[in-house]
């Protein structure tokens, strides 16, 4: 079996990456692969299928783990060494963001954003998905963040080309959020773990904004560059809790909801999703395909 | 017949006395309504051909089919309260009964004080200050529908069925205030719901160019262009453009939205699908009127991203090319409508437009045309949710999807400005703001118009409690040094929190209800006089 080293680079994009228990998986122009060992090395996990699949999205729980291809979600349980293809809709729609509730191992609540067609859901730990775009007026969506209580507020964000929208029925009705349109696409979201409504939406080329009314009204972060692409937000709950805003060449931290920031590490550009290993080390991944892991 | 009678002109005393004997007639009628457990009204058929009365349990409806009293100076003031009540009926659709409570209440306790010697312009003055009072006090009370079971509590106080309750609390988490729930009559016994995904339009498939799948009596197909017009296609050739731009154009599937095809363009499209190429389907363009048909242009030109072609603009489609087709991922049509999922249009356009039918919404006074525009921006939301109602006998069924109507028209009202505590307790409620300004009263007019107000906001309360065999004044004392949110629910018959027990008014309903209600008897209060005048002789006989 194949295996990459963290920096080496081949001619692909990393997408997104997830954890769960000992593992770090990433989903990549040219696959699904997974590193044991805090991203220093990946294993590819899609090699039984027929045909090279371009993963756009993976989210894992346990020893579950589900990855965004275009035109189905495919769903491992014993940490991908298996998988099971489950078809979504036809046409085929891409997926473009996964996610799971924070009870994922007794709900079962799993949400892919696609590119075109809204959102789908699943109910049943990812055996099926349903379409459910009630009140969805936009339904290109590159984000969604589920609420840290999900459980028991049911509540969704979706950020879209043209906004965000929100859910408080588990993602079976939608409702506009008033984020000024004129500072979309929303490639970023994220709920402060601590407070509810606070809500952080990261643009592709207009900054990051704040919400601490559950998206009622929104101000921009001073200290990000009003023309900045914040391609990922990540909370930390460890023991320096803070907010984690990975931009196109810079990984940023802030301890205090985003008033002032630090620097975690300079990176090359091109910078494109953000997660953190069970050590809580950094591993960024890049539009070029490099991996690269911050201590 | 109003036709054979003479002119004249009625004064005081004879105009209060018998504009109020027309007024109790009238609300009269309508009182059994008021309160979940209240009776209805038979009336007699216009129909000669139909021999059972009809039965009305709906104030708008009743107040409609009374058309004229017998004395002429009676009937002033029924007509009076009639148009008030057909007025509010028109443009909020529920809330009638406790309309014409609140309006006779207000005039009765206007008009001794007025035949005693009050002013009437006086005491108008400080009535419309006491609306704005209660107006204020009403919205104090507010609470937000969020939720699926607030939305189905407040559904089974409209409906006092626990199935439909449940159904429409359901859709209406679902759809939110303007979105689209069709109620339709069943064949099965119970109720039942359907979600129907994506945009849909009523205009189905042109025959024979696609047949539908035998399964589901549709026929569908996937990213699909759009060509989008109003003009009714009679020549086939009119269609060479078009489809030669689409093969041109490398489309995986073309839908023609147009207001008729011809039977020559029909079959040119027959033949054209039975050829290996892109398939194409047809379908009517949605709208009876042409006011309607604008619409729905408008509407699918910025869904899916087509130009709309107009006949009226003398738009034509000779140079068409692929930029001017919409687009959408899927398309479904049966006989009767169309329906899109995903269509193509720019997100940020949609919105502007639907928000841009939001503020028209909003400006709108007619029911009817406020409904339109609704069923546009639910079409325009996506998603939709039909709601079967089933029952043993057809006067069932049609009774049920009645109820169910009315409770939607409220629910909607409810989720779009929010819901008071029911059961008249809001109204009673405001009373403490009103007795303040009647203790400080500054004037004998002024301590009348309160007095009036005070007395009319415990009239709906009362009748509810009448009407479901209470004794209105026990129940009152009853509520006596309770919390703020305590009413007497008569269905269970003791005192309970309204909000918990899920007894609630939709405020938009109740705030125009007190608003027409005091606004109207403050004017009628100051009527002193009738004048008949002689209907004008018909001009030939009719045939």
């Amino acid at each position: 079996m194949s295996t990459l080293t963290a920096t080496q680079q081949v001619q692909d994009a990393v997408y997104a990456l997830a954890h769960a228990e000992s593992y770090v998986y990433a989903a990549r122009l040219t696959g699904l692969y997974r590193s044991a060992d805090d991203g220093q090395t990946w294993q590819p996990l899609l090699e039984s299928f027929d045909q090279p699949l371009a993963v756009t999205a993976v989210a894992a729980a346990g020893s579950r783990v589900f990855a965004g291809v275009n035109g189905a979600v495919l769903r491992s349980e014993d940490h991908g060494e298996t998988w099971q293809t489950i078809g979504l809709a036809s046409p085929p729609p891409q997926v473009a963001a996964l996610v799971l509730s924070p009870t994922f191992a007794s709900d079962g609540m799993a949400v892919a954003g696609t590119v075109e067609d809204g959102v789908f859901i699943s109910e049943d730990f990812g055996e099926t998905w349903v379409a459910w775009n009630f009140g969805l007026l936009d339904k290109h969506i590159y984000t969604v963040a589920v609420s840290p209580h999900f459980r028991n507020d049911q509540i969704l964000y979706a950020g879209t080309e043209s906004g965000i929208f929100r859910s408080h029925n588990g993602g079976r009705g939608w409702r506009e959020v008033p984020f000024p349109m004129e500072y979309a696409p929303v490639v970023s979201l994220v709920i402060s773990s601590d407070a509810p409504s606070l809500l952080y939406a990261g643009t592709e080329s207009a900054g990051l904004f704040i919400s601490t009314d559950g998206g009622l009204t929104w101000g921009r972060c001073p200290a990000i560059a009003p023309d900045a692409a914040v391609n990922s937000l990540q909370i930390e709950d460890g023991p320096t809790p803070g907010l984690w805003i990975l931009l196109d060449d810079r990984l940023l931290f802030s301890a205090d909801r985003g008033q002032t920031l630090a620097t975690a590490r300079p990176l090359p550009p091109q910078q494109r999703a953000l997660c953190f290993s069970v050590q809580d080390l950094a591993i960024v991944g890049f539009a070029d395909g490099m991996i690269t892991r911050i201590g | 017949m109003k036709a054979k009678q003479k002119p004249g002109i009625v004064f005081q005393p004879q105009v209060h006395r018998a504009m109020q004997q027309g007024i109790y007639k009238l609300v009269s009628a309508i009182r059994p309504t008021l309160g979940p457990l209240a009776g209805g009204v038979a009336i007699d058929p216009l129909n000669v051909a139909e021999v059972l009365p009809e039965y009305l349990d709906d104030g708008g409806l009743i107040a409609r089919r009374i058309i004229e009293l017998q004395d002429r100076d009676e009937d002033m003031g029924a007509m009076l309260v009639r148009s008030m009540i057909t007025r509010h009926y028109e443009r909020v659709g529920d809330g009638t009964a406790t309309l014409a409570v609140l309006f006779e209440a207000i005039f009765n306790t206007g008009i001794r004080y007025i035949t005693a010697g009050g002013n009437a312009m006086q005491m108008r003055r400080y009535l419309d200050e006491g609306l704005l009072l209660i107006l204020k006090a009403l919205d104090s009370m507010v609470v937000p529908l969020v939720g699926p079971s607030a939305l189905t509590r407040l559904a089974y106080s409209l409906c006092r069925q626990e199935d439909m309750a449940e159904l429409m609390g359901e859709a209406f988490d679902l759809i939110g205030e303007y979105g689209r729930l069709d109620i339709r009559e069943d064949y099965g016994r119970v109720l039942r719901r359907e979600y129907v995904e994506g945009n849909y339009f009523h205009g189905g498939l042109f025959p024979r160019i696609m047949q539908p799948e035998e399964s589901t009596a549709r026929a569908s197909v996937e990213n699909a262009a759009i060509f989008l017009c109003d003009f009714e296609i009679d020549e086939h050739r009119d269609l060479f453009p078009i489809l030669q731009m689409a093969k041109e154009a490398n489309v995986p599937a073309l839908v023609i939205i147009a207001r008729n095809l011809s039977e020559a363009a029909t079959s040119l499209l027959v033949a054209h699908n039975r050829m290996n190429l892109f398939k194409v389907m047809g379908v009517k363009l949605p709208g009876l009127n042409a006011e309607d048909r604008m619409g729905a242009l408008d509407d699918l030109s910025v869904l899916t991203g087509a130009k709309a072609f107009v006949k009226i603009a003398g738009d034509s489609w000779v140079n068409i090319h692929a930029a001017q087709l919409g687009q959408a991922r899927r398309v479904w049509a049966d006989k009767w409508q169309f329906g899109m999922v995903n269509p193509g249009g720019d997100p940020r356009k949609v919105r502007q437009h639907v928000q841009r039918l939001k503020t028209t919404y909003q400006s709108l006074l007619d029911l009817e045309d406020r409904k339109k525009i609704q069923e546009r921006i639910g079409s325009l939301q996506g998603g939709s949710v039909t709601l079967w109602i089933g029952g043993f006998t057809e006067p069932e069924i049609n009774a049920r999807k009645s109820q169910a109507q009315r409770a939607a028209l409220t629910m909607r009202a409810a989720v779009q400005e929010g819901a008071v505590p029911g059961g008249g307790l809001a109204l009673l409620k405001c009373k403490s703001v009103l007795e303040t300004r009647y203790r400080r009263a500054g004037s004998v007019d002024e301590r009348a118009a309160y007095g009036c107000l005070l007395e009319a906001l415990e009239a709906p309360a009362r009748v509810i409690y009448q009407n479901a065999g209470y004794e209105p004044g026990e129940v009152l004392a009853q509520l006596n040094g309770k919390s703020s949110l305590s009413g007497f629910d008569v269905v269970r018959g003791r005192v309970v929190n309204m909000m918990d027990a899920g007894i609630l008014d939709s405020l938009m309903v109740l705030k125009s209800a007190v608003r027409n209600a005091v606004s109207t008897a403050a004017l009628a209060l100051t009527i002193d006089s009738l004048v008949h005048v002689a209907a004008p002789e018909m001009v030939g006989k009719p045939t």
